[in-house]
């Protein structure tokens, strides 16, 4: 007899093969990273209130618990002294230090997405996205995209999908990859466009299996477990 | 933060509804979360990202409504002042002038506190404030209006230096006491702005007044402050004294510089009316250091290549018209209360893109030449699932987080492990060393479960060092099938399962025999992939169905069937019978001369659970009655064995 497939499992690899048809490569990163790269290097200052917005897992030598797969964007194209164009998707965990509810967890999965090529702009960062959420949830599901600041792009979004019986809901943030971000890439932003992307998979995952708390997933339960054969 | 719809109208005049506007303001960036009634005034709850200190105000909002709707920008007059000159002074020192780069003061002379008229206590209650006084309230309100914090001393209880009050503006040494407004003493950071005269500090300056020089019913003199402090001292003491309020908020976001006038000015006006007979003293305006600004030049193209939009230069010098920049060409220059977050081209592009409507952006397709494989790596975790999966094995995900008691347990506890600081939860204090903590937790919750294997592909942390393991476990004996995938994912070392002593699965409550084994997937055999791979994907959706607090009930059927009935069909009819079978699970089936010619042997174990309490013993009988009628009369079927 068969197992089961965790469904964040199943759930990642389907949004990973979207993102890989449209030629993304995946790559990995650290979950524990240095305050550089999870901030300083995606132009969070620590003196400005924009790194309040996430509540972070320290280390007691001085790490974070990545609160964010963002962290890894600068590393990854760092470490691998990677030259435009290139274009990377980037799953894996984050953490935040924050009480748990049905909707909220300390832990979560997120996929983070980055392109640097010529000419690269906010069409061709909303059509890709776009095309994701209808490639998993159907052509029929209605899209938004709303100006939303993150410190690590410029111009920045948010997207939502309309459920019908939550309104709108946000599924993602975005933008076009700031200038101080892909200079820490090494990268001239006079010559090449970037655009950025992260998005939630718990929740996204319990949109499309109907999963009625954000913790189930982590706990084990063959009862849960099994159902997604 | 807060806006009352009615007090917007004060500055705009807009047709627009409540929910109207609320929906318009989401999608110009300033999400309004939600619409609250407080006596029977509209009141937003907006989320304003921290780039945007200038929204923090009633007129902050008004006039991004005015830049959205292309209405004319709301300008607030300086109300006309009638200035006495008093025979009162103050002397004000900074040092250094950058944490104070402009100090804008008052003297207003014989007040009389009383409480404020109910029209202003309305509103402050509808924007979260409690009224206190007329004072008080006159400089929180100006605050909440226009978005400049003011402050009220009083005079008489400031000391003097000659003829004038000292106010001493500089920063604190770690250890120096302040009272503050709240009746409590605080000890200071170093670095935080205070205001001191030659015995003590009186002010926490842009975060709370001090106590020792706070407006009270007997005072009779005061000091009206607006002030321009730095952002990043402000940010700090207020992080490092866990204390944020009103003011701090603003401040650590960035405060209009050219603000501070008409800030001090509205307040005095409506100081003047509330109590006439007061004495409005002559304006102190102290700039200690001017903010520098040089204008930003844009490209036409750069900014529609930025957006994939093809707007004219014409459009663009518009839309940011709009929003009160000052454009020559292409050269602008933002208003001041914008010169926190309007930088570089790519803010002005944003602001194009805001006024356009990013709805407005066209869509481009990106470029198919480029399309690269998927490095090996990340193929080698989903082969090797895939492969668990076909072998019968369930995939959990646990915390990276484990507790205490397992890490001592599995004598895992020692200066190696990653530790947390300050976590929320307890829970979330340690990091995993290894995958045996996390999965033997999962066996532990699974008590109930007639056999269990599953495994885990995860991060695992020392001090040194994170790297990848995969973990296997289970209740029955290996069998050869997965013993000899073990040893084709890394021929060259000797992975093994090992069984879990007794006192430990004692220590956990496992009434069942453990099998485990744990493999670093860097010792794992790379060109095990075969180059054709693709990982598999779920060909149908799964409805997820909620599961019970209670533990479930579980019974095996064993039935005589046809050689060619479909197990997952009988499987899934049985599912059908009733709502309280979650799970049916084929565990066993094969074919024996034994049964008849052309018959066989399959077994299932059934699960069923009630949401609101544990199934009775009856109602588990009556399903289970039901399942062996229906498949006895569907698939011929027999019965194998007794019903226990």
């Amino acid at each position: 007899m068969k197992g089961t497939l965790h469904p964040l499992s199943q759930f990642i690899r389907l949004s990973l093969d979207y993102f890989e048809r449209q030629g993304f490569v995946v790559v990995e990163g650290f979950e524990i990273e240095t305050e550089w790269f999870n901030f300083d290097a995606l132009n969070v200052p620590k003196t400005h209130p924009s790194r309040d917005v996430q509540d972070t897992f320290w280390t007691h030598d001085g790490r974070v618990l990545r609160t964010h797969t963002t962290a890894s964007d600068v590393r990854i194209v760092l470490e691998n002294q990677l030259k435009p164009p290139f274009r990377l998707i980037i799953p894996g965990r984050c953490f935040r230090n924050e009480a748990t509810d049905p909707f909220h967890n300390h832990t979560f999965y997120q996929i983070d997405g980055i392109a640097v090529e010529k000419g690269l702009n906010m069409g061709h960062l909303i059509s890709l996205l776009k095309g994701y959420i209808e490639n998993i949830f159907g052509s029929s599901v209605r899209i938004r995209v709303r100006p939303h600041f993150y410190p690590f792009v410029e111009p920045g979004m948010d997207m939502d999908f309309f459920l019908e019986n939550q309104g709108w809901r946000e599924v993602l943030g975005a933008g076009m990859a700031h200038p101080v971000v892909l200079q820490n890439m090494k990268i001239n932003p006079n010559q090449w466009q970037g655009i950025m992307w992260g998005l939630g998979v718990d929740r996204l995952m319990m949109e499309y299996f109907k999963i009625d708390d954000i913790r189930l997933p982590y706990t084990g339960d063959l009862r849960f477990i099994k159902q997604f054969k | 933060m807060r806006i009352v719809f009615s007090w917007l109208q004060d500055y705009l005049d807009f047709k627009q509804s409540p929910s109207r506007l609320a929906e318009d303001l989401t999608l110009f960036g300033h999400e309004v979360e939600t619409i609250v009634e407080v006596e029977g005034e509209q009141v937003f709850e907006i989320e304003i990202t921290p780039n945007r200190g200038d929204c923090l105000s009633v007129l902050g909002i008004a006039r991004e409504i005015a830049a959205m709707y292309g209405l004319p920008r709301p300008v607030v007059p300086r109300p006309t002042i009638f200035e006495k000159p008093l025979q009162k002074e103050i002397r004000v020192e900074v040092n250094p002038f950058w944490i104070c780069p402009r100090f804008t003061a008052r003297i207003i002379d014989n007040v009389k506190v009383t409480e404020s008229p109910p029209w202003l206590q309305k509103r402050l209650r509808a924007y979260g404030f409690r009224p206190i006084n007329n004072l008080v309230d006159v400089t929180n309100y100006i605050m909440v209006a226009i978005g400049q914090p003011l402050h009220a001393f009083d005079y008489d209880k400031i000391g003097s230096i000659g003829h004038a009050k000292l106010m001493r503006i500089r920063q604190s040494r770690k250890g120096e006491v302040v009272v503050t407004l709240d009746g409590k003493k605080r000890s200071l950071p170093e670095g935080a702005i205070v205001i001191e005269d030659q015995n003590r500090i009186y002010d926490l300056s842009g975060i709370m007044g001090g106590f020792d020089s706070a407006v009270d019913e007997k005072t009779k003199t005061i000091i009206l402050q607006g002030a321009i402090f730095d952002p990043v001292l402000i940010r700090k003491a207020s992080k490092s004294l866990n204390l944020t309020t009103e003011a701090s908020y603003r401040y650590e976001r960035g405060v209009d510089y050219e603000g501070t006038v008409l800030g001090v000015d509205l307040a005095t006006a409506l100081i003047s009316s509330l109590i006439p007979q007061a004495k409005v003293g002559p304006l102190l305006d102290l700039k200690f250091e001017e903010p520098k600004v040089s204008p930003i030049t844009f490209s036409t193209f750069q900014i529609n290549q930025l957006l994939g939009t093809n707007l004219t230069e014409k459009e663009i010098q518009q839309f940011l018209k709009r929003l009160g920049f000052v454009v020559k060409h292409n050269q602008v220059l933002p208003p001041s209360y914008r010169h926190h977050d309007i930088k570089r081209w790519q803010d002005l592009a944003e602001e194009v893109a805001r006024i356009n409507g990013y709805s407005q952006i066209p869509l481009h397709q990106l470029d198919k030449k480029e399309i690269k494989k998927t490095a090996q790596p990340y193929f080698l975790i989903d082969f090797i699932k895939d492969q668990l999966v076909d072998l019968g094995y369930d995939e959990v995900y646990s915390y990276s987080f484990v507790d205490e008691k397992i890490l001592k347990l599995l004598g895992l506890f020692n200066d190696e492990i990653v530790e947390v600081i300050h976590p929320l939860s307890p829970e979330t204090r340690y990091l995993r060393p290894n995958l045996l903590s996390s999965i033997l937790r999962h066996i532990e919750r699974n008590n109930w479960a007639p056999e269990i294997k599953i495994f885990e592909i995860g991060q695992c942390f020392t001090k040194k060092e994170e790297f990848k393991q995969l973990v296997i476990a289970q209740t029955q004996k290996p069998s050869q099938q997965i013993l000899s995938f073990i040893k084709k994912l890394s021929p060259a070392s000797a992975f093994g399962f090992v069984r879990i002593e007794q006192p430990v699965l004692e220590a956990l409550k496992i009434r069942k025999p453990v099998w485990v084994v744990q493999i670093d997937l860097e010792r794992v055999d790379k060109s095990l992939v075969p180059s054709s791979y693709r990982p598999s994907l779920s060909k149908q959706k799964v409805i997820f169905r909620p599961i019970s607090k209670y533990p479930p009930t579980i019974k095996d059927l064993a039935f005589i069937v046809d050689k060619d009935c479909a197990s997952e069909i009988v499987a899934q009819k049985i599912q059908a019978i009733d709502s309280r079978i979650i799970l049916v699970e084929v565990f066993d089936e094969f074919v024996s001369e034994r049964f008849g010619t052309n018959k066989k042997n399959i077994a299932f174990h059934i699960w069923m659970q009630d949401l609101k309490k544990p199934m009775g013993e009856g109602e588990v009988k009556v399903i289970l009655e039901k399942i062996i009628t229906m498949v006895a009369k569907k698939y011929q079927a027999r019965l194998r064995g007794e019903l226990v």
